[in-house]
């Protein structure tokens, strides 16, 4: 269990984070800069906080209002790096031995090399490997030190897309073995909602969100989670006594309680070319984009600075380039959105 | 051919490049990681005997290690202790004027030196001390390398300052650079020749020795 309150300014903004994480991988989602990753350094202990509280299983790792501020090697976090951080000048065995706590360290450490696949680079530098080599070098480097929490920062963002998901899957099998609590940050949706039970959404320091992954997905409540978990027309709205307006689509929907909403979400899967939806409205497709899943129709009403996509499954028809088609959706597919961005 | 100018030049080079090779790094480590204003005051302060003509810092040597100067004054009363015109006294002077050359080139490689490898190292539990020697200091190695035989050709050469504070005496403050200009002063132009081609080789060799360190870090090790 892991409890985190912390502030610390910053150039830009002021972190201020306060969240729980019990044995289930947490993902903190956000955009670069939001300070994720500081975020992570403060808990590890390589960076230290203006104020506010990490606990970690019942132990004060830092607690400003008595003084506390155990140093990173006492704390006993391993922390995954995004450019892997492994030392230049050691081989493979060497970096994964360097922070081995079990004696006999060799065979521990020649364990770790075998689980990650890692056998015949013993004594290869690590310039000498390829990207997702040295990932699972320091996959194993970190485990090595038997850590009691593990932080992985941005793990596969500089990876392609093949290694991406096999690393992934690598790390899901770490995570689901391990029985500490684990954060991992990201600003992939899909691959946070692969590795994590839970996610929270970071913006400018601050977690906005912090839910289960299912019911996010089902029903993201703010704008920069709607963004996150891939929500294709983000369109604002009016509110009413009892109703909301969408004006861009000149569509009211009634017996609706508007507090704090400002905004709706409509994943472009929810928008159907028919007539059949509860909602319907007119509007010209000026593009259309194939891709080899599905083809995503990008429409406009009237010139409106929102452009809404809309997309179609593989094999349904697909109507003219600049023609008006009537557009269809149902009330149970918007997402109500609160705050404005 | 009497050899004590080579002897000695070379000891007090070699002297003053330990003595600056740990203090150079030892400011180079806490001024980088320092508060901007800080670091840009210190920074200055430390540059200084770089870009000073030597005549000045040994003005200010003087000043601070004569028999009447500021500390010298106490080690005369006290101790009976003369500092000036000593071969010691330009192991002072050379450590003064090449400091800058070793704490810059060590500033610049620790500046680039990737901090993740620093935090990697403390959350695997390894102490600082390790961190420092057996992952930041191989690292920066070549930079460091560069800094210290930029230093010691420094130190090699130095004239100015040294011939303020430790002046000539054959055998006994006599270095490369002061015998040249003894030896110049009394029309000794043959012996004089001699004492140029050793320094000329002496540069050289350290130049080629600059140079492939320079190759060698290019080619990123």
């Amino acid at each position: 269990m892991l409890e985190v309150n912390i502030t610390k300014k910053l150039r830009t903004f002021t972190l201020d984070v306060d969240f729980k994480a019990d044995n289930n991988a947490l993902a903190l989602l956000g955009q670069s800069g939001s300070g994720k990753s500081m975020t992570l350094k403060c808990i590890a202990g390589v960076e230290k906080p203006d104020s506010g509280k990490i606990i970690l299983d019942g132990e004060i790792l830092y607690d400003s209002t008595q003084g506390i501020c155990l140093p990173p090697q006492k704390r006993r976090i391993g922390l995954l790096f995004q450019n892997y951080a492994l030392f230049p000048m050691m081989t493979v065995l060497q970096n994964i031995m360097s922070g081995c706590k079990q004696i006999p360290r060799k065979a521990h450490a020649l364990e770790l090399i075998k689980r990650f696949g890692l056998e015949g680079f013993e004594n290869v530098y690590p310039n000498k490997l390829s990207g997702g080599e040295q990932q699972r070098a320091a996959l194993a480097r970190m485990l090595a030190a038997n850590p009691r929490l593990l932080l992985f920062d941005e793990p596969f963002s500089a990876l392609d897309t093949h290694l991406r998901r096999q690393l992934s899957q690598m790390v899901a099998d770490v995570l689901e073995d391990y029985d500490g609590s684990a954060i991992v940050v990201s600003h992939d949706c899909a691959e946070a909602f692969r590795l994590c039970e839970q996610i929270a959404i970071m913006e400018k320091g601050k977690i906005t969100v912090n839910k289960d992954r299912v019911s996010l997905f089902k029903a993201p409540e703010t704008v920069s989670a709607a963004k996150l978990i891939g929500c294709e027309n983000i369109l604002p709205v009016r509110t009413g006594e009892k109703n909301i307006t969408i004006s861009n689509l000149a569509i009211v929907i009634d017996n609706i309680k508007p507090d704090g909403i400002t905004a709706i979400g409509l994943p472009a899967t929810a928008i159907h070319v028919d007539n059949n939806g509860e909602y319907t409205f007119n509007a010209n497709i000026i593009k259309i984009i194939k891709s080899p899943y599905d083809t995503t129709l990008v429409i406009n009403m009237d010139y409106s600075k929102y452009d809404i996509f809309c997309s179609l499954p593989k094999g349904e028809r697909i109507p003219k380039i600049y023609s008006n088609e009537t557009f269809s959706f149902d009330k149970k597919d918007i997402f109500f959105l609160k705050d404005g961005n | 051919m009497d050899l004590f100018p080579l002897y000695n030049s070379l000891r007090i080079a070699l002297i003053s490049t330990v003595i600056t090779f740990f203090l150079g790094i030892f400011a180079a480590y806490y001024i980088a990681k320092a508060p901007r204003l800080l670091k840009g005051i210190l920074d200055c302060v430390l540059t200084l005997p770089m870009v000073l003509p030597p005549t000045v810092v040994g003005f200010f040597l003087l000043i601070i290690i004569s028999p009447n100067g500021i500390i010298g004054k106490y080690l005369f009363e006290w101790y009976n202790l003369r500092i000036t015109m000593t071969w010691y006294a330009a192991i002072l002077s050379t450590s003064v004027v090449a400091f800058p050359l070793m704490y810059r080139t060590a500033r610049g490689a620790f500046e680039s030196f990737d901090k993740n490898l620093l935090y990697a190292g403390q959350t695997l539990g390894l102490s600082n001390t390790y961190i420092f020697w057996k992952i930041i200091m191989p690292t920066c190695k070549q930079g460091i390398l560069a800094g210290v035989v930029l230093a010691f050709a420094r130190g090699l050469g130095e004239y100015g300052a040294t011939s303020m504070v430790a002046g000539y005496t054959p055998n006994r403050t006599a270095t490369i650079s002061t015998t040249v200009y003894q030896l110049w002063r009394q029309s000794n132009d043959d012996l004089a020749y001699k004492w140029v081609l050793i320094n000329l080789f002496i540069s050289l060799a350290v130049l080629l020795a600059v140079n492939l360190l320079e190759k060698n870090q290019k080619r990123g090790n």
